[in-house]
Protein backbone atom coordinates (compact mmCIF):
# COMPACT_ATOMS: atom_id res chain seq x y z
CA UNK A 1 0.00 0.00 0.00
CA UNK A 2 1.19 3.62 -0.51
CA UNK A 3 -0.27 7.01 0.11
CA UNK A 4 -1.74 9.70 -2.30
CA UNK A 5 1.69 11.62 -2.53
CA UNK A 6 2.29 8.73 -4.90
CA UNK A 7 -0.47 9.59 -7.43
CA UNK A 8 0.24 13.03 -7.43
CA UNK A 9 3.76 12.30 -8.00
CA UNK A 10 2.75 9.97 -10.71
CA UNK A 11 0.86 12.78 -12.23
CA UNK A 12 3.77 15.45 -11.82
CA UNK A 13 5.76 12.69 -13.76
CA UNK A 14 2.91 12.96 -16.48
CA UNK A 15 2.57 16.33 -17.09
CA UNK A 16 6.83 16.41 -17.33
CA UNK A 17 6.04 14.30 -19.90
CA UNK A 18 3.50 16.78 -21.54
CA UNK A 19 5.10 19.18 -21.30
CA UNK A 20 8.54 17.83 -23.08
CA UNK A 21 6.31 17.03 -25.99
CA UNK A 22 4.95 20.50 -25.93
CA UNK A 23 8.36 22.12 -25.81
CA UNK A 24 9.95 19.58 -28.95
CA UNK A 25 7.15 20.31 -30.72
CA UNK A 26 6.99 24.22 -30.17
CA UNK A 27 11.14 24.16 -30.85
CA UNK A 28 10.46 21.99 -33.98
CA UNK A 29 7.33 24.37 -35.71
CA UNK A 30 9.48 27.37 -36.69
CA UNK A 31 12.05 25.37 -39.02
CA UNK A 32 9.92 22.25 -39.97
CA UNK A 33 6.68 24.04 -40.64
CA UNK A 34 5.33 21.02 -39.23
CA UNK A 35 3.62 22.58 -36.28
CA UNK A 36 1.54 19.61 -35.34
CA UNK A 37 4.88 17.28 -35.37
CA UNK A 38 3.60 14.71 -32.65
CA UNK A 39 6.38 12.81 -31.66
CA UNK A 40 10.00 12.90 -32.61
CA UNK A 41 10.59 9.16 -33.61
CA UNK A 42 9.00 6.62 -35.33
CA UNK A 43 5.76 6.30 -37.84
CA UNK A 44 3.54 9.11 -37.42
CA UNK A 45 0.17 8.53 -36.50
CA UNK A 46 -2.26 8.82 -39.74
CA UNK A 47 -4.57 11.94 -38.99
CA UNK A 48 -8.26 11.91 -40.92
CA UNK A 49 -7.84 14.26 -43.75
CA UNK A 50 -10.56 17.12 -42.70
CA UNK A 51 -8.42 17.27 -39.01
CA UNK A 52 -5.21 18.61 -40.37
CA UNK A 53 -5.54 22.03 -42.00
CA UNK A 54 -7.40 22.88 -38.97
CA UNK A 55 -4.96 21.33 -36.40
CA UNK A 56 -1.58 23.45 -38.12
CA UNK A 57 -4.05 26.23 -38.32
CA UNK A 58 -4.43 25.67 -34.96
CA UNK A 59 -0.92 25.14 -33.58
CA UNK A 60 0.33 28.01 -36.18
CA UNK A 61 -2.09 30.51 -34.35
CA UNK A 62 -0.70 29.28 -31.72
CA UNK A 63 3.02 30.01 -32.37
CA UNK A 64 2.27 33.60 -34.40
CA UNK A 65 0.77 34.50 -31.21
CA UNK A 66 3.58 34.37 -28.72
CA UNK A 67 4.28 30.78 -27.93
CA UNK A 68 6.85 32.26 -25.15
CA UNK A 69 3.76 32.50 -23.05
CA UNK A 70 3.52 28.66 -23.18
CA UNK A 71 7.01 27.88 -23.83
CA UNK A 72 7.81 25.63 -21.24
CA UNK A 73 10.47 26.42 -18.40
CA UNK A 74 13.32 24.03 -18.82
CA UNK A 75 14.26 22.18 -16.12
CA UNK A 76 17.82 22.59 -16.22
CA UNK A 77 17.73 26.41 -16.79
CA UNK A 78 14.86 27.82 -14.54
CA UNK A 79 13.45 30.91 -15.26
CA UNK A 80 13.69 33.86 -12.90
CA UNK A 81 12.02 36.48 -15.20
CA UNK A 82 7.94 37.43 -14.27
CA UNK A 83 7.01 36.52 -17.43
CA UNK A 84 8.03 32.84 -17.24
CA UNK A 85 7.81 32.69 -13.74
CA UNK A 86 3.92 32.56 -14.19
CA UNK A 87 4.24 28.64 -15.94
CA UNK A 88 4.11 26.79 -13.16
CA UNK A 89 5.35 23.81 -14.62
CA UNK A 90 5.88 20.41 -13.34
CA UNK A 91 9.70 20.90 -13.39
CA UNK A 92 9.53 23.28 -11.03
CA UNK A 93 7.36 21.26 -9.18
CA UNK A 94 10.10 18.54 -9.05
CA UNK A 95 13.10 18.68 -6.56
CA UNK A 96 15.68 17.63 -8.99
CA UNK A 97 14.60 20.63 -11.08
CA UNK A 98 14.61 23.07 -7.60
CA UNK A 99 17.64 21.80 -6.07
CA UNK A 100 20.62 23.43 -8.25
CA UNK A 101 19.31 26.56 -7.73
CA UNK A 102 18.32 25.66 -4.03
CA UNK A 103 22.27 25.35 -3.51
CA UNK A 104 23.00 28.77 -4.44
CA UNK A 105 20.64 29.89 -1.76
CA UNK A 106 21.79 31.57 1.36
CA UNK A 107 22.24 28.64 4.88
CA UNK A 108 19.57 30.75 6.68
CA UNK A 109 16.06 32.12 4.41
CA UNK A 110 14.97 35.39 4.99
CA UNK A 111 11.42 35.58 4.23
CA UNK A 112 9.68 39.05 3.02
CA UNK A 113 9.24 41.31 6.13
CA UNK A 114 6.07 43.03 4.71
CA UNK A 115 3.27 42.25 2.89
CA UNK A 116 3.70 44.07 -0.05
CA UNK A 117 7.03 42.66 -1.25
CA UNK A 118 5.10 39.02 -0.25
CA UNK A 119 2.44 39.67 -2.20
CA UNK A 120 5.16 40.59 -5.57
CA UNK A 121 6.35 37.84 -4.86
CA UNK A 122 3.37 35.74 -5.38
CA UNK A 123 2.30 37.63 -7.82
CA UNK A 124 5.57 37.33 -9.77
CA UNK A 125 5.60 33.89 -9.65
CA UNK A 126 1.81 33.23 -10.55
CA UNK A 127 2.48 34.86 -13.59
CA UNK A 128 -0.44 34.48 -16.24
CA UNK A 129 -1.92 31.64 -13.97
CA UNK A 130 -4.19 33.52 -11.46
CA UNK A 131 -4.35 36.87 -9.87
CA UNK A 132 -4.50 37.66 -6.01
CA UNK A 133 -5.88 40.18 -4.80
CA UNK A 134 -5.15 40.95 -0.85
CA UNK A 135 -7.80 41.80 1.63
CA UNK A 136 -5.67 41.09 4.61
CA UNK A 137 -2.14 41.27 6.21
CA UNK A 138 0.12 41.11 8.59
CA UNK A 139 3.12 39.25 10.44
CA UNK A 140 2.26 35.88 11.89
CA UNK A 141 -1.13 36.06 11.18
CA UNK A 142 -3.54 33.63 12.20
CA UNK A 143 -4.40 33.60 8.19
CA UNK A 144 -4.66 29.95 8.35
CA UNK A 145 -6.70 29.05 11.31
CA UNK A 146 -10.14 27.56 10.91
CA UNK A 147 -12.24 29.00 12.73
CA UNK A 148 -12.65 28.55 16.88
CA UNK A 149 -15.92 27.30 16.05
CA UNK A 150 -14.56 23.83 14.28
CA UNK A 151 -11.28 23.23 16.48
CA UNK A 152 -10.85 19.99 15.12
CA UNK A 153 -9.26 22.00 12.06
CA UNK A 154 -6.99 23.87 13.62
CA UNK A 155 -3.99 24.55 11.47
CA UNK A 156 -0.74 23.01 11.57
CA UNK A 157 0.62 26.65 11.36
CA UNK A 158 -1.69 28.04 14.42
CA UNK A 159 -0.25 24.98 16.51
CA UNK A 160 3.63 24.71 15.61
CA UNK A 161 4.10 28.34 15.19
CA UNK A 162 4.79 30.71 18.36
CA UNK A 163 1.71 32.41 20.04
CA UNK A 164 3.29 35.45 19.42
CA UNK A 165 0.69 38.80 18.97
CA UNK A 166 -1.35 38.00 15.79
CA UNK A 167 -1.67 41.38 14.20
CA UNK A 168 -3.61 42.41 11.11
CA UNK A 169 -1.77 44.96 8.92
CA UNK A 170 1.67 46.05 9.32
CA UNK A 171 3.02 44.70 12.69
CA UNK A 172 5.76 43.63 14.93
CA UNK A 173 8.66 41.13 12.78
CA UNK A 174 9.70 39.10 14.70
CA UNK A 175 13.77 38.38 14.46
CA UNK A 176 15.57 35.79 16.92
CA UNK A 177 15.51 32.95 18.89
CA UNK A 178 12.20 30.81 18.62
CA UNK A 179 9.89 31.07 21.73
CA UNK A 180 9.79 27.61 21.64
CA UNK A 181 13.37 27.45 22.61
CA UNK A 182 16.47 27.66 20.93
CA UNK A 183 17.18 28.17 17.02
CA UNK A 184 16.29 30.97 14.77
CA UNK A 185 12.97 32.39 13.95
CA UNK A 186 12.27 35.16 11.70
CA UNK A 187 8.06 36.06 11.63
CA UNK A 188 8.50 36.76 8.18
CA UNK A 189 4.54 37.92 6.69
CA UNK A 190 1.13 36.87 5.84
CA UNK A 191 -1.25 38.05 3.13
CA UNK A 192 -4.87 36.60 2.82
CA UNK A 193 -7.52 37.35 0.40
CA UNK A 194 -9.09 36.38 -3.49
CA UNK A 195 -7.52 34.47 -6.12
CA UNK A 196 -8.73 34.44 -9.38
CA UNK A 197 -7.56 31.80 -12.08
CA UNK A 198 -7.37 32.73 -15.38
CA UNK A 199 -10.42 30.87 -16.14
CA UNK A 200 -12.32 33.14 -13.68
CA UNK A 201 -12.26 30.78 -11.12
CA UNK A 202 -12.56 32.48 -7.37
CA UNK A 203 -11.37 31.41 -3.89
CA UNK A 204 -10.20 32.25 -0.81
CA UNK A 205 -6.28 31.92 -0.32
CA UNK A 206 -3.73 32.85 2.58
CA UNK A 207 -0.56 32.45 2.80
CA UNK A 208 2.07 32.62 4.57
CA UNK A 209 6.12 32.51 4.76
CA UNK A 210 8.26 32.55 7.84
CA UNK A 211 11.84 31.21 8.80
CA UNK A 212 12.73 28.97 11.67
CA UNK A 213 15.72 27.24 12.04
CA UNK A 214 16.09 24.33 12.95
CA UNK A 215 13.88 23.51 10.07
CA UNK A 216 11.23 20.90 11.56
CA UNK A 217 8.96 18.88 9.71
CA UNK A 218 6.26 19.80 7.59
CA UNK A 219 2.87 19.64 9.87
CA UNK A 220 -0.52 18.36 7.93
CA UNK A 221 -3.57 20.52 9.57
CA UNK A 222 -5.97 18.98 11.65
CA UNK A 223 -9.06 17.11 10.31
CA UNK A 224 -8.14 17.14 6.61
CA UNK A 225 -6.52 13.90 4.40
CA UNK A 226 -3.28 14.81 4.04
CA UNK A 227 0.44 13.50 3.05
CA UNK A 228 3.57 14.50 4.40
CA UNK A 229 6.83 13.41 2.43
CA UNK A 230 10.40 14.20 2.53
CA UNK A 231 12.03 15.32 -0.46
CA UNK A 232 15.39 14.21 -1.48
CA UNK A 233 17.14 17.78 -0.54
CA UNK A 234 15.33 17.37 2.78
CA UNK A 235 12.41 19.93 2.19
CA UNK A 236 9.30 18.33 3.87
CA UNK A 237 6.20 18.80 2.02
CA UNK A 238 2.45 18.06 3.25
CA UNK A 239 -0.39 18.08 1.26
CA UNK A 240 -4.31 17.93 2.32
CA UNK A 241 -7.25 18.11 1.27
CA UNK A 242 -9.82 19.38 3.90
CA UNK A 243 -13.71 19.35 2.88
CA UNK A 244 -16.08 21.92 4.77
CA UNK A 245 -18.44 19.92 6.71
CA UNK A 246 -20.63 23.03 7.11
CA UNK A 247 -20.87 24.16 3.44
CA UNK A 248 -21.95 21.89 0.77
CA UNK A 249 -19.14 21.60 -1.64
CA UNK A 250 -16.38 23.40 -0.12
CA UNK A 251 -12.91 22.26 -0.63
CA UNK A 252 -9.74 23.37 0.56
CA UNK A 253 -6.50 22.33 -0.49
CA UNK A 254 -3.46 23.41 1.93
CA UNK A 255 0.03 23.02 1.33
CA UNK A 256 2.71 22.96 4.51
CA UNK A 257 6.35 23.27 2.95
CA UNK A 258 9.51 23.62 4.81
CA UNK A 259 13.25 24.13 3.15
CA UNK A 260 16.30 22.95 4.88
CA UNK A 261 16.89 27.12 4.94
CA UNK A 262 14.24 27.17 7.25
CA UNK A 263 11.82 28.68 4.50
CA UNK A 264 8.30 27.58 5.80
CA UNK A 265 5.31 27.87 3.55
CA UNK A 266 2.10 27.50 4.62
CA UNK A 267 -0.87 28.39 2.06
CA UNK A 268 -4.61 27.30 1.60
CA UNK A 269 -6.46 27.62 -1.52
CA UNK A 270 -10.06 26.87 -1.67
CA UNK A 271 -13.25 27.28 -3.72
CA UNK A 272 -14.90 29.39 -0.66
CA UNK A 273 -14.46 33.18 -0.06
CA UNK A 274 -12.32 32.48 2.94
CA UNK A 275 -9.84 29.28 3.05
CA UNK A 276 -10.86 28.89 6.49
CA UNK A 277 -14.10 27.63 5.22
CA UNK A 278 -18.16 28.59 6.52
CA UNK A 279 -18.48 30.84 3.64
CA UNK A 280 -19.65 31.35 0.33
CA UNK A 281 -18.54 28.77 -2.04
CA UNK A 282 -17.36 31.16 -4.98
CA UNK A 283 -16.21 28.01 -8.09
CA UNK A 284 -17.05 24.58 -8.26
CA UNK A 285 -12.98 24.10 -7.09
CA UNK A 286 -10.18 25.97 -6.35
CA UNK A 287 -8.40 28.15 -8.36
CA UNK A 288 -5.22 26.47 -8.51
CA UNK A 289 -5.17 22.71 -9.12
CA UNK A 290 -2.77 20.47 -5.59
CA UNK A 291 -0.19 20.48 -8.55
CA UNK A 292 0.10 24.09 -9.11
CA UNK A 293 0.02 24.75 -5.65
CA UNK A 294 2.63 22.62 -4.86
CA UNK A 295 4.74 24.16 -7.75
CA UNK A 296 3.96 27.38 -6.33
CA UNK A 297 5.57 26.98 -3.24
CA UNK A 298 8.43 24.99 -4.59
CA UNK A 299 9.22 27.77 -7.04
CA UNK A 300 12.84 29.39 -6.91
CA UNK A 301 11.81 32.80 -6.70
CA UNK A 302 11.07 33.09 -3.27
CA UNK B 1 -11.96 35.12 -26.56
CA UNK B 2 -10.91 34.10 -29.63
CA UNK B 3 -10.42 30.74 -30.63
CA UNK B 4 -5.98 31.85 -30.83
CA UNK B 5 -6.04 33.25 -27.89
CA UNK B 6 -7.60 29.81 -26.46
CA UNK B 7 -4.79 27.71 -27.85
CA UNK B 8 -2.50 30.08 -27.27
CA UNK B 9 -3.42 30.37 -23.27
CA UNK B 10 -5.08 26.84 -22.92
CA UNK B 11 -2.95 24.43 -25.08
CA UNK B 12 0.02 23.30 -22.37
CA UNK B 13 -3.02 23.09 -19.87
CA UNK B 14 -4.88 20.31 -21.98
CA UNK B 15 -1.95 18.72 -23.13
CA UNK B 16 -0.80 18.17 -19.48
CA UNK B 17 -4.48 16.62 -18.63
CA UNK B 18 -4.71 14.76 -21.49
CA UNK B 19 -1.02 13.30 -20.89
CA UNK B 20 -2.45 12.37 -17.37
CA UNK B 21 -5.75 11.44 -18.39
CA UNK B 22 -4.13 8.76 -21.08
CA UNK B 23 -0.75 8.31 -19.10
CA UNK B 24 1.19 8.72 -23.12
CA UNK B 25 2.06 12.30 -24.37
CA UNK B 26 2.46 11.50 -28.04
CA UNK B 27 -1.41 9.92 -27.72
CA UNK B 28 -2.35 13.22 -25.72
CA UNK B 29 -0.73 15.22 -28.21
CA UNK B 30 -2.68 13.67 -30.84
CA UNK B 31 -5.74 13.62 -28.97
CA UNK B 32 -5.72 17.51 -28.19
CA UNK B 33 -4.97 18.27 -31.69
CA UNK B 34 -8.08 16.46 -32.94
CA UNK B 35 -10.09 18.03 -29.96
CA UNK B 36 -8.76 21.33 -31.02
CA UNK B 37 -9.50 21.41 -34.37
CA UNK B 38 -13.23 20.04 -33.90
CA UNK B 39 -13.67 22.88 -31.23
CA UNK B 40 -12.17 25.66 -34.05
CA UNK B 41 -15.25 24.22 -36.37
CA UNK B 42 -17.56 25.17 -32.80
CA UNK B 43 -16.13 27.78 -31.84
CA UNK B 44 -18.55 30.51 -32.07
CA UNK B 45 -21.02 27.73 -29.99
CA UNK B 46 -18.00 27.23 -27.23
CA UNK B 47 -16.90 30.60 -26.55
CA UNK B 48 -20.35 31.78 -25.62
CA UNK B 49 -20.76 29.00 -23.07
CA UNK B 50 -19.83 29.57 -19.03
CA UNK B 51 -17.16 27.59 -19.16
CA UNK B 52 -15.44 27.42 -22.37
CA UNK B 53 -12.33 25.62 -20.92
CA UNK B 54 -14.39 23.04 -19.14
CA UNK B 55 -16.49 21.86 -22.27
CA UNK B 56 -13.13 20.90 -24.28
CA UNK B 57 -11.58 19.40 -20.94
CA UNK B 58 -15.13 17.21 -21.69
CA UNK B 59 -14.35 16.61 -25.12
CA UNK B 60 -10.81 15.49 -24.63
CA UNK B 61 -12.48 13.30 -21.63
CA UNK B 62 -15.21 11.94 -24.01
CA UNK B 63 -12.19 11.30 -26.73
CA UNK B 64 -10.27 9.26 -24.32
CA UNK B 65 -13.21 7.01 -23.54
CA UNK B 66 -13.53 6.54 -26.98
CA UNK B 67 -10.29 5.17 -27.08
CA UNK B 68 -10.58 1.88 -29.16
CA UNK B 69 -12.01 3.88 -31.96
CA UNK B 70 -8.46 5.88 -31.87
CA UNK B 71 -6.24 3.20 -31.76
CA UNK B 72 -7.44 1.52 -35.05
CA UNK B 73 -6.06 4.44 -36.78
CA UNK B 74 -2.84 5.34 -34.67
CA UNK B 75 -0.11 2.89 -34.38
CA UNK B 76 2.19 2.66 -31.00
CA UNK B 77 4.68 5.14 -30.55
CA UNK B 78 8.01 5.16 -27.78
CA UNK B 79 6.64 7.35 -25.01
CA UNK B 80 8.83 10.89 -24.46
CA UNK B 81 11.04 10.26 -21.52
CA UNK B 82 12.69 13.41 -20.58
CA UNK B 83 15.68 13.75 -19.09
CA UNK B 84 15.58 14.56 -15.39
CA UNK B 85 19.12 14.07 -13.69
CA UNK B 86 18.33 12.91 -10.04
CA UNK B 87 19.72 14.72 -7.69
CA UNK B 88 20.18 12.75 -4.17
CA UNK B 89 19.20 9.27 -3.63
CA UNK B 90 15.58 9.44 -4.65
CA UNK B 91 15.38 5.96 -5.58
CA UNK B 92 12.57 4.49 -3.54
CA UNK B 93 10.80 7.23 -4.81
CA UNK B 94 10.90 7.22 -8.45
CA UNK B 95 10.30 3.67 -7.95
CA UNK B 96 7.19 4.17 -6.54
CA UNK B 97 6.14 6.71 -8.69
CA UNK B 98 6.80 4.15 -11.91
CA UNK B 99 4.99 1.25 -9.90
CA UNK B 100 2.07 4.03 -9.50
CA UNK B 101 2.32 4.94 -13.16
CA UNK B 102 2.18 1.14 -14.09
CA UNK B 103 -1.41 0.57 -12.28
CA UNK B 104 -2.85 3.97 -13.46
CA UNK B 105 -2.00 2.38 -17.08
CA UNK B 106 -3.78 -0.76 -15.42
CA UNK B 107 -7.32 1.20 -14.98
CA UNK B 108 -10.22 0.87 -17.06
CA UNK B 109 -10.44 3.97 -18.54
CA UNK B 110 -13.70 4.98 -16.87
CA UNK B 111 -12.06 4.30 -14.29
CA UNK B 112 -8.95 6.52 -14.65
CA UNK B 113 -11.36 9.20 -15.75
CA UNK B 114 -12.95 9.94 -12.84
CA UNK B 115 -9.37 8.98 -10.43
CA UNK B 116 -8.36 11.85 -12.57
CA UNK B 117 -11.13 14.32 -12.38
CA UNK B 118 -11.27 14.31 -8.60
CA UNK B 119 -7.42 13.92 -7.62
CA UNK B 120 -5.92 16.39 -10.62
CA UNK B 121 -8.99 18.16 -11.52
CA UNK B 122 -10.57 18.69 -8.22
CA UNK B 123 -13.76 18.11 -9.53
CA UNK B 124 -16.62 16.66 -7.18
CA UNK B 125 -18.22 13.56 -7.84
CA UNK B 126 -21.63 15.41 -9.32
CA UNK B 127 -19.37 17.31 -11.27
CA UNK B 128 -17.25 14.13 -12.31
CA UNK B 129 -20.76 12.25 -13.34
CA UNK B 130 -21.98 15.16 -15.38
CA UNK B 131 -18.17 14.56 -17.20
CA UNK B 132 -19.10 10.96 -17.40
CA UNK B 133 -22.30 10.45 -17.84
CA UNK B 134 -23.38 8.81 -15.25
CA UNK B 135 -24.86 8.97 -11.86
CA UNK B 136 -22.80 9.72 -8.83
CA UNK B 137 -23.00 6.76 -6.73
CA UNK B 138 -21.11 4.95 -10.14
CA UNK B 139 -18.21 7.77 -9.64
CA UNK B 140 -17.55 6.62 -5.93
CA UNK B 141 -17.72 2.90 -6.84
CA UNK B 142 -15.43 3.30 -10.14
CA UNK B 143 -13.04 5.53 -7.72
CA UNK B 144 -13.52 3.43 -4.90
CA UNK B 145 -12.58 0.52 -7.38
CA UNK B 146 -9.82 2.31 -9.32
CA UNK B 147 -8.11 3.26 -5.56
CA UNK B 148 -8.13 -0.31 -5.01
CA UNK B 149 -5.98 -0.95 -7.98
CA UNK B 150 -3.88 1.43 -7.13
CA UNK B 151 -3.28 0.39 -3.78
CA UNK B 152 -3.77 3.77 -2.32
CA UNK B 153 -4.03 4.12 1.49
CA UNK B 154 -4.12 7.34 3.46
CA UNK B 155 -0.98 8.57 5.82
CA UNK B 156 -2.92 7.06 8.99
CA UNK B 157 -2.54 3.71 7.33
CA UNK B 158 -6.06 3.06 6.68
CA UNK B 159 -7.51 2.31 2.98
CA UNK B 160 -9.00 5.87 1.56
CA UNK B 161 -12.89 5.59 2.07
CA UNK B 162 -15.49 7.75 0.32
CA UNK B 163 -15.54 10.72 2.54
CA UNK B 164 -19.04 11.45 3.27
CA UNK B 165 -22.20 12.25 0.74
CA UNK B 166 -22.86 15.54 1.98
CA UNK B 167 -19.61 16.59 1.18
CA UNK B 168 -20.54 15.50 -2.62
CA UNK B 169 -23.22 17.77 -2.82
CA UNK B 170 -24.03 19.44 -6.09
CA UNK B 171 -23.20 22.87 -5.88
CA UNK B 172 -25.91 25.34 -6.45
Amino acid sequence: MTDLRTLYDAFEELERRADTVSAAEHAAAPATGDAVRLAPAGPRPERPRWAAPLVAAVALLVVAGGGTAWWRVSSDQPSRTPAGAGQLSASQATPSSNAPSRAATPATYVPPHTAAELTAKARAILGGLASITVTDTGTNLAASTPPSATPANSSAASRTRPASPVTIGPGPIIIGSSPTGGGYYDGGSAIVGIMTAADGTRGGFDLDLWSALPAGPSACDEGEHCTTSTEPDGSSLSVGTWRDPSVAGGLTWSVNYVRPDGASFAVHISNEASPKGESKVLAPRPPLTLTQLIAFVRSDLW
Amino acid sequence: MDFGDYVHQRRPALMRFATVLTGQAWLADDLVSDVLARAFERWDHIAGLDQPHAYVRRMIVNEFLSFRRRRRRTAPHEDVEPYLPELGDGAEQRAERELMLARLSQLPRKQRAAVVLRYYAGLSDAEIASELGCRDSTVRSQIARALATLRLQDDAGQPIRPVPDRAFQEIR
